[in-house]
């Protein structure tokens, strides 16, 4: 157990230090920090756009004033309006009809944008308030009149002539939470996946692996390394809670950041299909680490690391295209993908989340992908000792056979 | 004491080890000899375990190695091995940690080692930054620093200059003297017969030589003769047992049929007295090795 954390340790400490892994860890941060300072920046700059108010109804101006809809409104008659508009001194003119509030919006070209929809939403809402002042309307009365319709949709799909039932349908916010996580389940296990395999394929081409054989059983080794790279995914989300708890207090300050989380039910974190996609990320990330230790223990030489890291590339990008798939639509294929594994990290979370399939039938293919996993993970750890020691000068699939018959030859004794 | 008996090892039709036995006490140094592909570093890997022998028996100190056996073996491999970007100093830690010691004891004894095989750097240098000679001293720092008492060097000395190998066999007669079991490969004869006291030939997977240096060479006979004398080449080719006469400078290199055949050219040569150079001798290491491999040949 010692020499599993000196491994361990190692592993570790080499990958933490150096500079490719801090890049790795710093390089969202520093992309988040230079966009939001750029949006920072325009916001600063983007000074709220000016528009007239011509109307014979006084009420109109003060009303459209007091919403929130980052347009300064001012009152002015037909013809200062018509004037300033011609000295570019506002960006619009809006003429709203005495009685009706019907309006009409002259916008300037090369103005500040201003929003028709937003235009439309505030003389609606001034309109209701006129009415309501009008009509001398009870509280109650108002919130009445106010409250929308509600709808709730159940989705079913039929399986043997009845009706099953499955997740509401997607919708945006899933949508983007499904890219999201499949991105991030991608980069993630692409990413420490070849940074496995190259630890150990340049070990192994360089020979330092038969002065390590020599001192730890191959076994421990292969699971200290694992060990060591899944700490170093860990250590990187660790740093991203810790920057993110502290950054939460000034970013929940901006509006814009507040806009942007306002449509997302954070409930998804802790909820079953959360804590399944988050099963189905664990997994992946190890089942996919393990390939790597794999792929790079058949490497004969330097040159050949790249070899090693391609079939972790070729499943990544089978994932990714059979998610866009699922994202598109069901599918017979996509269902049957949603369960083999590699490739069902990234398609069965999709599935999930938009509703292609149940939380029963995603913890059944994250059981069958754990149970496949330690399969997985024996076999490779029983080839690894032989592997590392062939060394074939005919490239990959020669050395796999090679490694293949050694282990047959050792069984049979 | 490692002991290996009757060992065999095949790999499809292809036999790498025939019936290998020899023995190392503690204290002992053993050289093993042999062409490319004769089965010198198929013995080591048997040895540490990599892989299985077909047949045979590899005991050390009276059991089969076991993972527990690890902390007491240093080994270096044919082909060196380094982390090129790592701190010299953070290697030779991660490899004598994986071998049992403390890092404040391997850091406390790093310098007496650097000292010992003169190495030219800091502690602090990456690797890659050394010269190629230093990475090999590194290397060996990282084999022998645990002090093992089983050592394995497979062609410790290939790529040495000769300042760099006698500093080799300084650190490995210090092993020795410390009571560590010592085999080694090598194509350098000189360095085999500078060091070793025993010594093990394979050829073609099998044991043709086994024994002591010195007797090994003793049971081919004193056929070597180096003399100047005032006999001439013509001369010295006419006596009878002496197969081949090769002058260098002013004198002769002899090779005979029979060692007793030294003791009428001896007499011939010292008629009149004094003579400079006299001198029989068993072949050389190398010779022998030529002899064996020719057998094969021929």
């Amino acid at each position: 157990m010692d020499k599993f954390w000196v491994v361990f340790s190692q592993v570790f400490k080499k990958n933490v230090r150096s500079g490719s892994w801090l890049f790795l860890v710093a390089a969202p941060i520093i992309f988040a920090l230079i966009g939001g300072g750029l949006v920072f920046y325009i916001n600063q700059t983007n000074t709220e756009p000016t528009v007239a108010v011509v109307s014979d109804n006084p009420a109109v101006t003060p009303g459209l004033k007091a919403q929130k809809t980052g347009i300064k409104f001012e009152a002015k008659d037909a013809k200062t309006a018509d004037r300033q508009l011609t000295a570019e001194k506002v960006d619009g003119v809006l003429t709203v009809d005495k009685n009706t509030l019907s309006a009409r919006y002259t916008g300037r070209e090369n103005a500040k944008s201003v929003s028709t929809d937003q235009l439309k939403q505030a003389l609606t809402n001034a309109k209701t308030q006129l009415s309501v002042q009008q009509l001398k309307l009870s509280p109650e009365q108002v919130s009445a009149l106010l409250a929308p319709a509600q709808l709730t949709t159940h989705t079913v799909t039929i399986q043997d002539g009845r009706q099953v039932a499955k997740q509401n349908s997607a919708n945006a916010v899933n949508r983007t939470f499904a890219i999201v996580v499949i991105v991030l389940i991608i980069m993630v296990t692409m990413t420490y996946g070849s940074m496995l395999a190259q630890e150990i394929a340049t070990e192994k081409g360089s020979r330092i692996m038969e002065i390590l054989l020599s001192s730890v059983g191959a076994t421990t080794q292969f699971f200290g390394k694992i060990a060591g790279i899944f700490a170093l995914l860990l250590t990187q989300i660790a740093v991203y809670v810790v920057v993110f708890a502290v950054a939460w207090p000034f970013l929940s300050r901006w509006t814009l950041v507040r806009q942007l989380t306002a449509g997302i039910d954070w409930s998804f974190l802790w909820n079953a299909p959360g804590l399944v996609t988050l099963g189905f990320f664990v997994v992946g990330t190890l089942t996919y680490a393990v390939l790597a230790a794999l792929t790079g223990s058949l490497v004969s030489n330097q040159e050949q690391v790249s070899q090693a890291v391609m079939p972790l590339s070729m499943l990544g990008m089978l994932g990714y295209f059979g998610a866009l798939i699922a994202q598109a639509g069901d599918s017979v294929i996509v269902q049957i993908g949603s369960y083999i594994p590699f490739i069902n990290v990234s398609l069965m979370p999709v599935q999930l989340t938009m509703g292609h399939a149940s939380t029963f039938q995603a913890v059944v293919s994250l059981i069958w992908s754990t149970v496949f996993l330690g399969l997985f993970t024996w076999f490779s750890a029983t080839v690894y000792k032989h592997n590392v020691l062939v060394y074939s000068g005919s490239g990959f699939i020669q050395s796999m056979k090679r490694s293949w018959q050694i282990w047959r030859a050792d069984q049979r004794r | 004491m490692l002991q290996v008996q009757d060992l065999v090892k095949r790999f499809g039709d292809m036999t790498a080890v025939d019936h290998e036995s020899f023995t190392i006490q503690p204290g002992e140094i053993m050289g093993l000899i042999g062409q490319n592909g004769a089965g010198k570093t198929t013995t080591f890997r048997m040895i540490l375990n990599f892989i299985r022998p077909d047949a045979g028996e590899i005991l050390w100190n009276g059991h089969p190695l076991t993972k527990a056996d690890y902390n007491q073996v240093g080994y270096l491999p044919e082909e060196r091995g380094l982390y090129p970007k790592m701190r010299v100093e953070d290697q030779i830690v991660y490899f004598a940690r994986l071998r049992g010691m403390k890092t404040a004891d391997v850091k406390a004894q790093i310098d007496t080692w650097f000292d010992r095989f003169q190495v030219k750097g800091k502690r602090t240098d990456k690797v890659k930054d050394l010269s190629k000679g230093n990475q090999q001293k590194v290397q060996l720092i990282a084999t022998l620093i645990h002090m093992p008492k089983l050592v394995i060097l497979d062609e410790p000395f290939s790529g040495l200059d000769p300042v760099n190998a006698s500093l080799l066999q300084d650190g490995i007669q210090m092993l020795r003297d410390n009571g560590s079991a010592i085999i080694y490969s090598s194509h350098d004869m000189g360095n085999v017969e500078a060091i070793s006291d025993h010594l093990l030939m394979l050829r073609a997977g099998e044991v043709v030589l086994n024994g002591k240096v010195d007797a090994i060479r003793e049971s081919f006979g004193r056929t070597k003769l180096f003399i100047e004398s005032g006999l001439t080449r013509a001369q010295l080719a006419a006596f009878p047992g002496v197969e081949t006469v090769v002058p260098h400078g002013a004198s002769f290199e002899l090779t005979l049929a029979d060692e007793a055949a030294g003791q009428a050219i001896f007499q011939a040569a010292t008629a009149n007295g004094y003579i400079p150079e006299f001198n029989q001798q068993p072949p050389t290491l190398d010779e022998i090795f030529r002899m064996k491999v020719g057998e094969q040949h021929g």
